[in-house]
C-alpha cells in the first residue's frame, strides 16, 4: 500500500473537514445575509441537495471497491454515510424548525397534504437505524445482521428519489440526474453479486459432480479465480 | 364608482405613508449622490422612467417587497426552471421594438406597436400582492393600466367570450423552450369578465422602472388574485376566443393547475397544502403568513364566482 497509517488519518480529515464545507459556507450566507429571497427555501434545499450527493458518495464506495479491487473506498464508508445523516438531519430541522416554526398545527396542515413531505419523513426515519448502528461496535455486535440492516440503505435511497420526483412541478432534469446515478451503482453492484452467485453456484454444480464419481479427490473446480475485492 | 382599498388588512401591516415616503426620499437622495460620485446607481427605483407615475386605485398600502428580491426571484420556464438561473438567462432576450399581435373575435385585429399601446394608456403605479402557486408571495409596485381599458379599445365582439395571451416563442434565446416541460409556447387565459375587471392589468414596469427581463418584460399580466402562473410575460399575442382557452400549466397537469387558478387556502394543491405562504425576503426565523381567499381581493372579485363550486372549479 502506498500509504502508510498516519497518511490515512491525515486524509480522513482533509475529507472530513471537506465534507463539513457546504454547511460551513451556507452558515457564512446565513450570517452575511446572501440566502438570496426565500433565505429557508436555500437551506432547505441546499442541505437536501447534500445528502443526496452523499448519499450517492456513500453507495458508491462499494461498486468502486468492486470493480477496482482496492480496498481503500471502506475506509471512507462510514464517514461518508454520517455526512449523509448529517445533512439530511440538517434538512429535516430546517423544515421542523424554520419552516413550520415549529409549529404542531402548520405540521398537522402541510405534512399529511403533502405526499413528498411523508416520503422525505420516511427516507429520514430509514437513515436513524443505520446512523445508530454506525459504530464499530453496533457493526460487531450486530454481526451479520448488521449487512442486513443497512441494506436499508438502497430503499432509502429510492424513497429519497421518490421524495425529491414527487415535488417537482415540470423539469426533472436534476432528480434525473440523481436517479441516473443511483441507478448505475446500484446495477453495478446487482450484476457482480448476480455474478458470484453464478460462481458459487458452478463450484456446488462441480463438487456434487465430482462427489458422483466417487473421486476420492475433490480437485480443483473448473473455474477458479479471485474476484476482485474478495468475496468478503 | 366607489373604489375602496381593502379593509382587511392588519394595523401592523400597514407602513406609515410619512416613513414609506421619506424611505423613497431617502433612495431618492441616495441615488443621486451615487450617480454624482459615478458609482453604480443601485436604488434606480425612484429616478427609473417610471419615478413620477401616479398611484392608481386599488393600490394597497403595504410594505413592498425589496426590489432585489423580487428581481432574483423568478420562475421563468421559457429560460430555466430554477429561479437564479432564468434571472440571468431573461437578460438576453431583446423586448425593444416590441409588437403585439390582436387576433379572433375583434373589430381591431392588427399588429400593435408596443410604444402605441403605451401612448394609448396611460401608466399608472399600483402595489399589489402576489401569490404563486409555489406557496411563497411578495408584494410588488407594479407599473401598468387596467387590461379591460386597452381590451375595450380592441373592439372585441358579441362572441369574445375569453381571452387568450401568449409568450414569445424564442428557443434561440429562451433555452427553455428547447426542452419539453410544458407545451410551448406558453399560453394563458382568462374569462372576459375577469379580464375586464378592474384589477386586472398590464404591467410594462415594477418600483419606478421598466420590468427587468426576468419579470416578464416589456408586457405582462397581472391577475393579482389569481396564483403567479396565471400572470402570463412577454405577451405577443392576445386573442379574443369563444371557448376557454387551453393554457399552459392546465395542459401540463390538469388535476393540478385549473384555469381559473384562484388563490384559495381551502384547495390545496393535489402535492401541496395552500393554506401558508412564506413572503420573500422576510427573515428566517418569520412565520409563514396565512393566504387568504382571493389573494385579498375577495371583496372585489368573489362575485365574478357566485355560484361556482370553488373546489371543482380550482
Amino acid at each position: 500500500m502506498l500509504f502508510g497509517k498516519k497518511h490515512w488519518a491525515a486524509i480522513k480529515i482533509m475529507i472530513f473537514l471537506l465534507s463539513l464545507m457546504p454547511f460551513l459556507l451556507m452558515v457564512n450566507d446565513a450570517i452575511n445575509d446572501r440566502l438570496g429571497a426565500n433565505p429557508i427555501e436555500t437551506l432547505h434545499f441546499g442541505f437536501g441537495d447534500w445528502t443526496l450527493r452523499f448519499l450517492c458518495i456513500s453507495l458508491a464506495l462499494t461498486p468502486i471497491k468492486m470493480v477496482t479491487g482496492r480496498v481503500w473506498p471502506m475506509r471512507f464508508r462510514r464517514m461518508m454515510g454520517l455526512f449523509t445523516f448529517f445533512y439530511a438531519s440538517l434538512h429535516f430541522l430546517v423544515y421542523i424548525l424554520l419552516d413550520l416554526s415549529l409549529s404542531w398545527e402548520v405540521f398537522k396542515d402541510e405534512v399529511p397534504k403533502s405526499p413528498y413531505i411523508l416520503m422525505g419523513l420516511l427516507t429520514y426515519l430509514l437513515l436513524i437505524p443505520l446512523a445508530v448502528t454506525s459504530t464499530k461496535n453496533m457493526q460487531k455486535r450486530l454481526g451479520r445482521n448488521w449487512l442486513k440492516l443497512h441494506r436499508l440503505v438502497y430503499l432509502a435511497g429510492l424513497t429519497a428519489l421518490l421524495h425529491y420526483f414527487w415535488l417537482v412541478k415540470a423539469d426533472y432534469t436534476e432528480p434525473l440526474i440523481y436517479a441516473g446515478v443511483i441507478g448505475i451503482l446500484l446495477t453495478i453492484r446487482t450484476a457482480v453479486y448476480c455474478w458470484k452467485k453464478r460462481f458459487i453456484n458452478n463450484r456446488e454444480i462441480h463438487k456434487k459432480r465430482v462427489e458422483k464419481l466417487n473421486i476420492s479427490s475433490p480437485g480443483k473446480p473448473r473455474f477458479h479465480f479471485d474476484f476482485p475485492g474478495g468475496e468478503k | 364608482m366607489l373604489i375602496k382599498t381593502k379593509a382587511n388588512i392588519l394595523s401592523s401591516e400597514i407602513t406609515d405613508r410619512a416613513v414609506f415616503e421619506s424611505r423613497r426620499e431617502f433612495i431618492k437622495a441616495a441615488t443621486a449622490l451615487s450617480a454624482g460620485l459615478m458609482l453604480p446607481s443601485l436604488g434606480q427605483a425612484a429616478t427609473g422612467k417610471y419615478a413620477d407615475v401616479p398611484v392608481g386605485p386599488y393600490s394597497a398600502e403595504l410594505p413592498v417587497t425589496d426590489r432585489e428580491d423580487v428581481a432574483n426571484y423568478t420562475n421563468y420556464y421559457e429560460f430555466s426552471s430554477n429561479k437564479k438561473d432564468s434571472t440571468v438567462l431573461a437578460g438576453a432576450l431583446k423586448t425593444k421594438p416590441w409588437s403585439v399581435e390582436v387576433a379572433g373575435e375583434t373589430e381591431k385585429l392588427g399588429v400593435y406597436n408596443l410604444e402605441d399601446i403605451l401612448k394609448d394608456n396611460p401608466l399608472q403605479e399600483r402595489i399589489y400582492r402576489f401569490r404563486c402557486v409555489e406557496a411563497w408571495s411578495m408584494v410588488v409596485p407594479w407599473i401598468g393600466f387596467p387590461l379591460g381599458d386597452m381590451l375595450k379599445r380592441f373592439k372585441p365582439t358579441s362572441k369574445a367570450k375569453f381571452i387568450e395571451f401568449t409568450t414569445i416563442y424564442n428557443p434561440e434565446i429562451m433555452v427553455g423552450q428547447r426542452s419539453a416541460g410544458l407545451d410551448w409556447p406558453y399560453v394563458e387565459g382568462l374569462r372576459i369578465d375577469e379580464a375586464m375587471h378592474p384589477l386586472t392589468m398590464m404591467v410594462t414596469g415594477m418600483y419606478g422602472d421598466e420590468l427587468p427581463n426576468q419579470n416578464g418584460a416589456p408586457l405582462r399580466l397581472i391577475v393579482p388574485w389569481k396564483y403567479g402562473f396565471k400572470s402570463i410575460k412577454a405577451i405577443v399575442k392576445i386573442r379574443f376566443v369563444e371557448a376557454m382557452p387551453e393554457t399552459a400549466w392546465h395542459k401540463s397537469a390538469p388535476n393540478e393547475y385549473g384555469f381559473y387558478a384562484n388563490v384559495n387556502p381551502d384547495v390545496s394543491h393535489p402535492r401541496w397544502s395552500q393554506s401558508r405562504e412564506r413572503m420573500l425576503g422576510s427573515s428566517i426565523f418569520t412565520k409563514k403568513r396565512k393566504t387568504e381567499k382571493f389573494n385579498g381581493y375577495g371583496a372585489e372579485v368573489a362575485e365574478l364566482y357566485s355560484g361556482m363550486d370553488l373546489k371543482r372549479y380550482f
